[in-house]
């Protein structure tokens, strides 16, 4: 009778309460890296930033260098990086890049271009491959803290396929980390060399700025770019962009990397207090079950008590009135 | 005479330094160069160099007090990257780069032998032979089209060539001569 409902729900109070404590602590966990990687963040932005400096300074004065430089017009082998992470429980941080990236690839391939992969984290490498595309290259353990030697390794793999043609284009998506608030999953040009307009607007619009590198050869017409004209460049402006693809490429996937760290960790950090409060809000629940329950079957065990005594009562010898229920008993029993 | 201007070197990780100096000395792509306070603007691609910044002697912004004996020196092991010079700003931008103190000279020579070794093994591929830890100036020789300067060391950082200098580079930062 009484007592099994409550145990059950004890046990299932035990349960959800070990649950609370691992999802405490991996929010927790994530909070504290999410600190880091800002930071890491923040440390990174002087270099970026100074690769940017160089490669408008140097695009600006390259002649004939298109291959290096703005939007393709017709592609028709692409590659795609897209960053994830290794682990799930973290909401819809994988899944948001992983569709994106999945539509992307859809347009695009109406178009006439064939895409392949390289993915960062065990997430992207499972769908790609049960969605059936092809993943030229797949890393994992980088995303909970990234290195700049992980982002060169990453690099490498689609510096090669560009410098030697058979890509015309490589593009990135990842989570980019705005704020501790604010995330957004966002697709790059990552080579060629975004042109200025393309870098400054961040997001990519299609075929929308290809910025004619010709005219900025001759001297002549330079006057209206101002300063950029009074560089010196060491060795040539076409020979430094060419030395500036590997280097940008891995500026910016370190970057990407570390963004998409952080608004990992973000995420997962989100996904895991909802998921404490969720358990502390089960608890309760199971608690006031557990003890309604419990309440119930005392409740009945005093109804019995106190059914059975008053039977006694009834069929015991009248004159006796309310003795104590022992004394009942065991006369009864005697 | 030395006009302090701001310099810095910095890696993605972070920045290695930063601050008014007299002088910085390094090697670009094309020869060794030093840069003074209002040099012109200038991009260049880095070789694998040691970095030598003085650090501007008086009290910083001080109107350059002509100290002819001037701050501390301070060297970096730089792994190949860009040097940007605009508006009295000179940033080294480096994928590595190390603080000479920072250098574990064990380990470079280490590195030197095997880098040695697999040179040995994989031939000259890209890169003339250089000997010593003396960084001599330009030799765009032997066959094909070697890479050479920021060439090797941007686009072939994997390569024993590079890894021969670079280490070289870290010995000679870190004041340890590699016959020593």
């Amino acid at each position: 009778m009484a007592g099994g409902e409550e145990r059950e729900l004890r046990r299932r109070i035990r349960s959800v309460g070990a649950t609370r404590k691992i999802t405490r602590a991996m929010e927790l966990i994530a909070a504290s890296e999410m600190t880091r990687a800002q930071g890491r963040i923040a440390g990174s932005r002087p270099y970026v930033q100074g690769i940017e400096k160089v490669l408008a300074a140097t695009a600006a004065e390259a002649v004939g260098a298109e291959r290096f430089l703005g939007r393709p017009e017709q592609v028709d082998q692409a590659l795609l990086v897209a960053i994830v992470s290794d682990r799930g429980l973290a909401g819809g941080y994988n899944n948001n890049v992983l569709r994106t990236a999945l539509r992307h690839i859809r347009e695009h391939e109406r178009d006439g271009t064939t895409y392949r992969l390289v993915t960062v984290g065990r997430k992207a490498t499972s769908f790609f491959t049960f969605n059936g595309r092809e993943v030229l290259e797949s890393y994992t353990k980088m995303t909970d803290r990234p290195t700049f030697a992980d982002a060169r390794r990453v690099a490498e793999s689609i510096v090669g396929p560009f410098l030697a043609g058979e890509v015309g284009l490589v593009e990135l998506i990842s989570t980019r980390f705005l704020s501790a608030g604010s995330q957004r999953v966002e697709t790059r040009q990552l080579l060629p060399l975004p042109a200025e307009d393309d870098r400054a607007e961040g997001e990519r619009t299609a075929g929308a700025s290809h910025r004619d590198a010709a005219p900025a050869g001759e001297g002549g017409d330079e006057d209206s770019s101002g300063h950029l004209a009074l560089y010196e460049f060491e060795p040539s402006p076409e020979e430094l962009l060419q030395l500036l693809v590997p280097q940008y490429a891995e500026a910016v996937l370190y970057q990407a990397l570390l963004e998409a760290s952080a608004s990992e960790h973000t995420a997962r950090q989100r996904a895991m207090a909802s998921a404490t409060e969720n358990a502390d809000e089960l608890i309760t629940t199971y608690r006031r079950a557990m003890n309604r329950a419990r309440q119930e079957s005392i409740t009945t065990e005093i109804m019995e008590i106190v059914g059975g005594a008053e039977a006694l009562r009834h069929s015991g010898s009248s004159d006796r009135g309310r003795s104590d229920l022992g004394d009942a008993l065991e006369e009864r029993t005697a | 005479m030395a006009t302090p201007f701001h310099a810095e070197v910095v890696t993605p990780e972070r920045v290695l330094f930063a601050g008014e100096v007299d002088e910085v000395l390094m090697r670009t792509d094309v020869g060794e160069i030093a840069f003074l306070a209002h040099h012109t603007e200038f991009v260049g691609a880095l070789d694998i160099t040691v970095v030598t910044v003085r650090a501007a002697s008086g009290e910083e912004g001080a109107g350059g007090a002509p100290a002819e004996a001037s701050g501390e020196q301070q060297r970096f092991a730089v792994h190949g990257g860009f040097v940007h010079m605009a508006n009295n700003r000179l940033s080294v931008l480096a994928g590595v780069a190390e603080r000479a103190e920072e250098i574990d000279v064990a380990r470079a020579r280490t590195a030197l032998e095997a880098a040695r070794e697999r040179l040995g093994r994989e031939g000259p591929p890209s890169a003339p032979d250089r000997r010593g830890a003396e960084p001599s100036t330009a030799e765009p020789e032997a066959g094909g089209t070697p890479l050479t300067g920021a060439r090797l060391a941007l686009l072939a950082p994997a390569s024993a060539a590079a890894a021969l200098r670079r280490a070289e580079v870290r010995l000679q930062a870190a004041g340890a001569s590699e016959s020593a």
